[in-house]
């Protein structure tokens, strides 16, 4: 049983039917008020959120990633998996994003 | 004893099952804050996949839902995807995150509050995005040590420009951070001092929260964590440092 890293995004207008949908699967339910598509996207990678993703582990064998196919056409946006043994940020998040016009909106400033 | 049970022992000696986990280290030096020690990832069995700790995380790429500190207090991501990873490379056992949106929090910054605390941490930070932040502040004046995206160690001030850079270490360090009610306010980086802002006014007046990643400003954290040990007062610091170079 391997451990991948789930990378996907949906549109901003189908977020809450994405939380929705994938709440199923997971291995234990999100804390109250923390969603899994939680990374605010947009184009240029500031304003207003235009998709949000979420890049997290998963079992290869968990109903999660059998059924990301489905939630794919129901949802829209896109999706991979990638061995967690190999996971690279710039390559897998951030390369995979700029491919498909999307950015982490820039954080916010620490005070 | 027949030639041929002496042989069956032996092969049953041979099939024995064997630890492949290695011991957990040792604790570290003086007395750590209770309530929320020490964090040490080589202590298997104190780590979980799961918010209910049914399942271990006890392998190789085993997401980590919640890691119980030597004092019983879990610290807990608070969704599946923002789990990091439990790695091992044979020898050294550590937490990793993705750099997107990893965290873990335990219930209370034990040092809220007080004019002194003392962190030492293993860890090797990955350029590119993200870092360890520890005792965040929700507000105001902000008494932080923390290391962010572009690698900043920052403590005691109230803007990012206002602290130095170290640039990026993409090998393990040991890393302190002290502060006492003296006005003593410095961070060392393998044991040489690196800021030293003694003098600012020091209280841990966090917002209840030590973080590995700040989830809510959307600065992930992206490197290694091996351990780490939090006390209420500067223990002896070399021996401290050489725990966690150990870890």
């Amino acid at each position: 049983m391997a451990v991948l890293y789930v990378i996907a995004y949906v549109p901003a207008a189908a977020k809450r039917g994405a939380e929705a949908a994938v709440a199923p699967y997971l291995q234990s339910p999100n804390k109250a008020g923390i969603d899994t598509f939680r990374v605010p996207l947009s184009p240029t990678g500031s304003g207003t959120p235009t998709a949000y993703g979420l890049c997290g582990p998963a079992h290869d064998t968990a109903d999660l990633v059998a059924a990301l196919p489905s939630l794919k056409a129901a949802l829209g946006g896109d999706y991979q998996t990638v061995p967690a043994g190999s996971y690279s940020l710039s390559r897998d998040w951030l390369a995979w994003l700029a491919a498909r016009g999307l950015k982490p909106v820039a954080p916010k400033a620490m005070t | 004893m027949t030639t041929s049970s002496l042989y069956n022992r032996i092969r049953a000696f041979a099939r024995r099952p064997v630890a492949v986990s290695p011991p957990p280290p040792a604790a570290p030096p003086g007395s750590p804050v209770a309530g929320s020690s020490v964090v040490r990832m080589q202590a298997l069995g104190q780590l979980w996949q799961d918010a209910g700790k049914t399942v271990a995380a006890a392998a190789d790429t085993d997401p980590v839902r919640v890691a119980t500190d030597d004092a019983g207090v879990d610290w807990t991501a608070p969704s599946d995807a923002a789990r990091p990873l439990l790695r091992t490379d044979g020898t050294h056992w550590w937490l990793e995150s993705d750099g997107v949106d990893d965290y873990l929090l335990p219930a209370a910054n034990p040092l809220t509050g007080s004019p002194s605390g003392y962190v030492v941490w293993r860890l090797r930070h990955l350029a590119g995005a993200g870092g360890i932040h520890t005792f965040t502040t929700g507000s105001g004046t902000n008494h932080t040590p923390y290391l962010d995206g572009n690698v900043y160690e920052s403590f005691g001030a109230s803007a990012r420009s206002n602290f130095a850079t170290a640039g990026a270490f993409d090998s393990d360090v040991t890393y302190e951070a002290r502060a006492d009610a003296s006005g003593v306010w410095q961070t060392y980086m393998n044991g040489t001092l690196e800021n030293d802002l003694t003098g600012n006014t020091v209280t841990f007046d966090g917002d209840g929260r030590i973080l590995f990643g700040d989830a809510t400003a959307n600065y992930p954290w992206n490197g290694r964590l091996y351990g780490f040990a939090l006390y209420a007062t500067a223990p002896d610091q070399a021996a401290a440092r050489s725990w966690a170079g150990g870890l």
